[in-house]
């Protein structure tokens, strides 16, 4: 299924011959892949009710369901629910979708499966732009700042990929995450010398930085819907052409894809969608790593499926780092950084685990 | 006489054993070549011969003394490689690259002697490479580079010279350049050579003695005409073939079978014989 | 015998045949003219800024009879922090050379790995977790980047090999983590102490004394003679572990030898005033384009970092002379834009 990449010594880009099958799509293959997907969808739901159900304030499940189905503005329960609790949660689905699919799209863009827009610097670029226009050009709400968001991520997300994957780090995957790094080090740095520097900002955005699900009301989330919604579009359209740049820039263009077309569509969805998450929800890293992984490690190197099954693992893992973060300790700790305290582990492993070769 | 031996010696990486039990002799003086189809282990025997990769069980001796418990420095002295793939850094020149070989018999606070110039200077004439000698390597062509890589292993002065797939990447007459170069430094300098290397017919022209493997065991080891014959062909390579002396050096000449009936007989038309050009 | 063409200028030191030490006529003079830089620089540094002394009473005070506050001013307040500039980025510029050797990558240097990342965290510990004074602070920065150090080495140590793509990986990894939990702690404080602790992670030179300097330049010098004897094992590595090992020399050792000098090195300079970014990455890149060598070329490579850091910190004072900078965010935008150039560079070559 994944065949040679054309150059030498790169990494495995895909773990799954080792692990999974390795064979055509057989019936039985497609079978399963579908079966997979009901205690997926199981799991999703259970985090996302998890994240409903656990708050400061106890509030047993029978009355959550009511205050969901008989929404009352006056009544205090309804409210938590309705203002603190379901905001909360629709961020969760809705930013967690966004990173799984813009994850798995940068690993399939760049044939590496150790990236996703936080390690590749596109979140860092998105924040960047966020704090840009807080400080200087006095923007005020997330419709307003969403679009600096995009931009910034755009703007990222092309430098990175012109950076690391023409030239001499064409085909060297390690050279591409090292760029990423770099660069996000680099934005990161002018975001804290900007938010220094404009102390009213730094106090605005202090929850922000490390990724949280508290912040943003109900409207302000479905404020970046639609374009998530625009960008997963976009990516189920490209899952074929995916699958066939994954065989090798020489191999696609003999088959008649336009691998420069294809890129720039999805660097465009991507923006939209790290752009988009991270304006409602701060950059959130490695979600974009881990969804894509643990997908590939069940369903093989196929594109379409591997989509799907990253738009519900990332908001499952999403919704279970949020809650293990209330759950911890008094205070709450942040979801992205329960986010890399899984899935740097992860990345960990999987340089450890797997023969990457020399550069 | 042999210096180099492996007695025993149970060879693989840490999750895979390559060769269960290989005990093969290093003529002294000779030019010895291993062959074998893909994954047999040639590469990994020539390894441990040189210490990079310690045996399992049993032992590699030089000079009658375990290799691996011989100082490392010591055995450099003794014996050179040249392995697969070597990384050129950025931005060096090929003196400088050369002088890299003389590390083993450097002191600290001497960085250059008259014999590091000696060596240096013979390393590079030796391999034709002299007027190349202040240029950057990036800017030269593989063949240029790979005689570069000869003399880096050259300067190390050691009498025995082991070399990993050295020809892999070269088109066919700089292989030819630096197979000829392995045998003058083999018949005239006296090295010992031991080179693994994946044309059956240039083993056979270039060898005093060659080791054939397959699937981590020695299957045959001896001279060229004694171990490539088409029943060997057949069984290591699995490769159904003539064997024929070769119209210039004499020595074996694998020639595959061709199944498809002769080539004038299909095409048509006069055509002369190779022969007739004679 | 005929001469050898080395490409270049070299001149020999010590006798004619067996010379002691041969050095590039190019790498040599860049040396010197950075010296030159760096020795002016600070004497610029010590003699002007916003304090309004004259330089010929910062001279007497330099040689000892001028009046207290000018001897203060310049003695106790300015001198250490020069000395300390160049001190700290010849120190994080050798680092980042022998890491970036190490794993065989420009940009595999200790502030993009995550070493200084670490120190941040130690620190941080101690300032608002524990409520330390600035000696605890540095003692933590100090504990907190060699226990990261140690960390990221055992992590991407497989059978006793480290290997140069997965230190990379592992420090990216561990970094991430690292800078997560200092987000975290940063958010238990109050906006005040949080300001101020980001301050220090942005890397500030100010309130310096000659305490902190003699607490970092023991260890400092030691580390940076110790890379000395490094040189040459480094520049044998540069050819691939298979090519080292024939040739004589016991990878494993020099691996660990550099990583403890370069684990030093970093926390030492991390330690006194957090950390400055880039330095680590950018002078070692810079130095060898300017004096185009292959070695390892740690003279011009000290010279390069100690001239950056020191710059960084001066503009940081000046550029707002009512509110200086935290060095950091100086060496971040200039590092940082290097940094851009660099990858653009290299991203159109071949």
């Amino acid at each position: 299924m994944s065949s040679q990449p054309a150059t030498l010594g790169s990494v495995p880009r895909d773990p799954a011959p080792r692990t999974g099958p390795g064979a055509p799509a057989t019936g039985s293959h497609t079978a399963r892949r579908w079966l997979g997907l009901v205690p997926l969808v199981a799991l999703c739901v259970v985090a996302l009710a998890a994240s409903m159900l656990v708050g400061s304030r106890a509030i047993p499940a029978g009355d959550v369901l009511y205050g969901l189905l008989h929404p009352d503005p006056d009544e205090a329960l309804s409210q938590t629910i309705w203002f603190s609790r379901v905001p909360r949660t629709a961020l969760i689905l809705v930013a967690g979708v966004a990173l799984g699919i813009a994850g798995t799209l940068m690993q399939a863009v760049t044939r590496n499966p150790m990236t996703d827009p936080g390690i590749l610097g596109v979140n860092a670029g998105a924040s960047l732009a966020v704090v840009v226009g807080l400080a200087f050009f006095g923007v005020g709400d997330i419709s307003q700042y969403m679009w600096w968001s995009f931009a910034g991520a755009m703007v990222t997300s092309v430098l990175v990929f012109m950076i690391g994957n023409t030239g001499s780090a064409r085909g060297n995957p390690v050279r591409l995450t090292l760029s990423g790094v770099a660069l996000g080090a680099v934005l990161s740095g002018f975001s804290s010398a900007v938010l220094l520097t404009n102390s009213h900002v730094l106090e605005k955005l202090r929850g922000w930085s490390a990724g949280t699900t508290a912040s943003q009301p109900l409207d302000a989330t479905m404020a970046i819907v639609p374009f998530v919604v625009i960008g997963v579009v976009i990516a189920i359209l490209s899952s074929r052409s995916l699958n066939v740049l994954a065989l090798g820039e020489a191999s696609a263009v003999a088959m008649g894809a336009h691998p420069n077309r294809i890129r720039t569509v999805v660097l465009v969805a991507i923006a939209l969608l790290a752009g988009g998450a991270t304006a409602a929800a701060g950059p959130i890293g490695f979600l974009g790593l881990l969804a894509p992984h643990l997908a590939r490690m069940v369903v093989g190197p196929h594109q379409g499926w591997i989509l799907a099954y990253s738009a519900l693992i990332a908001p499952t893992v999403m919704g279970f780092a949020d809650v293990l973060g209330r759950v911890i300790t008094t205070g709450e700790v942040p979801v992205g950084v329960v986010t890399a305290f899984i899935g740097a582990p992860v990345l960990i492993y999987m340089v450890r685990r797997f023969r990457v070769a020399e550069m | 006489m042999t210096r180099l031996m492996a007695e025993k010696a149970a060879l693989g990486y840490a999750d895979k054993l390559i060769c269960e039990e290989v005990t093969v002799e290093i003529p002294d003086g000779a030019f010895t070549v291993i062959v074998g189809p893909n994954a047999c282990g040639k590469s990994t025997l020539l390894k441990s011969l040189t210490r990079l990769l310690p045996p399992a069980r049993g032992r590699i001796l030089l000079d009658g003394r375990s290799l691996h418990g011989l100082p490392t420095k010591q055995v450099a002295r003794e014996v050179g490689l040249l392995p697969q793939g070597p990384i050129a850094p950025d931005g060096i020149r090929v003196i400088d690259l050369v002088t890299r070989g003389r590390y083993p018999r450097q002191r600290l606070f001497s960085p250059w002697s008259p014999e590091d110039e000696a060596a240096v200077a013979g390393a590079m004439d030796a391999t034709g490479i002299r007027h190349l000698s202040g240029r950057m390597v990036d800017e030269l062509s593989g063949g240029q580079r790979q005689r570069v890589w000869m003399a880096v292993a050259l300067a190390q002065q050691t009498p025995i010279l082991l070399l990993d797939e050295p020809t892999t990447y070269l088109d066919v007459s700089h292989q030819i350049e630096l197979l000829e170069l392995c045998r003058g430094l083999n018949k005239v300098q006296g090295h010992t050579l031991v080179a693994v290397l994946h044309d059956l017919n240039q083993a056979a022209r270039y060898a005093d003695h060659v080791i054939a493997m397959k699937d981590g065991s020695i299957i045959a080891a001896g001279a060229p005409h004694d171990v490539i014959s088409e029943s060997l062909v057949a069984s290591v390579f699995g490769l159904d073939a003539r064997v024929i002396p070769d119209p210039e050096s004499g020595s074996p000449l694998v020639v595959p079978r061709w199944n498809h009936g002769s080539a004038r007989r299909d095409r048509g038309g006069p055509r002369e014989e190779i022969g007739d050009q004679r | 015998m005929t001469s050898l063409d080395f490409g270049r200028k070299v001149f020999r030191v010590g006798r004619r045949v067996r010379p002691f030490l041969i050095a590039d006529v190019r790498s040599t003079v860049v040396c010197g003219a950075l010296w030159i830089a760096i020795v002016a620089l600070a004497v610029y540094s010590a003699f002007s800024g916003s304090a309004q002394i004259t330089p010929g009473e910062a001279l007497q005070a330099l040689i000892g009879r001028g009046d207290a506050y000018t001897s203060m001013v310049v003695l106790e307040w300015r001198a250490p922090r020069v000395l300390l500039a160049v001190l700290l980025g010849a120190s994080l510029a050798i680092s980042g050379a022998i890491f970036q050797n190490l794993t065989g990558n420009p940009l595999g240097s200790p502030d993009v790995i995550g070493f200084q990342t670490g120190s941040y965290t130690g620190a941080l510990i101690v300032m608002l977790l524990l409520g330390g004074g600035s000696a605890e602070t540095m003692a933590g920065a100090l504990l907190g980047g060699i226990a990261t150090a140690f960390v990221v080495f055992f992590l991407s140590s497989k059978r006793g090999a480290v290997r140069g793509v997965r230190l990379i990986i592992v420090g990216i990894g561990v970094s991430a983590m690292l800078a997560s939990m200092n987000v975290w702690i940063l958010l238990t404080a109050t906006v005040e102490d949080a300001i101020m602790a980001s301050l220090w992670g942005a890397g500030n030179p100010s309130g310096v004394s000659w305490a902190t300097l003699l607490g970092v330049f023991g260890g400092s010098v030691v580390f940076l003679l110790a890379s000395l004897a490094l040189s040459r094992p480094m520049r044998l590595m540069q050819i691939g572990t298979p090519f080292a090992t024939a040739l004589g020399q016991n990878v494993r050792v020099v691996q660990v030898a550099a990583i403890v000098i370069g684990i030093g090195l970093t926390a030492l300079a991390t330690a006194p005033v957090g950390p400055p970014w880039f330095i680590a990455s950018a002078a070692p890149q810079i130095a060898r384009r300017a004096v185009r060598s292959d070695r390892l070329a740690l003279g011009p490579t000290a010279a390069t970092g100690a001239l950056l850091l020191l710059l960084a910190d001066v503009l940081a004072q000046r550029i707002y002379p009512d509110s200086p900078l935290p060095v950091g965010i100086v060496t971040v935008s200039i590092g940082g834009l290097y940094f851009l150039w660099l990858l653009l560079r290299e991203g159109k070559k071949r």
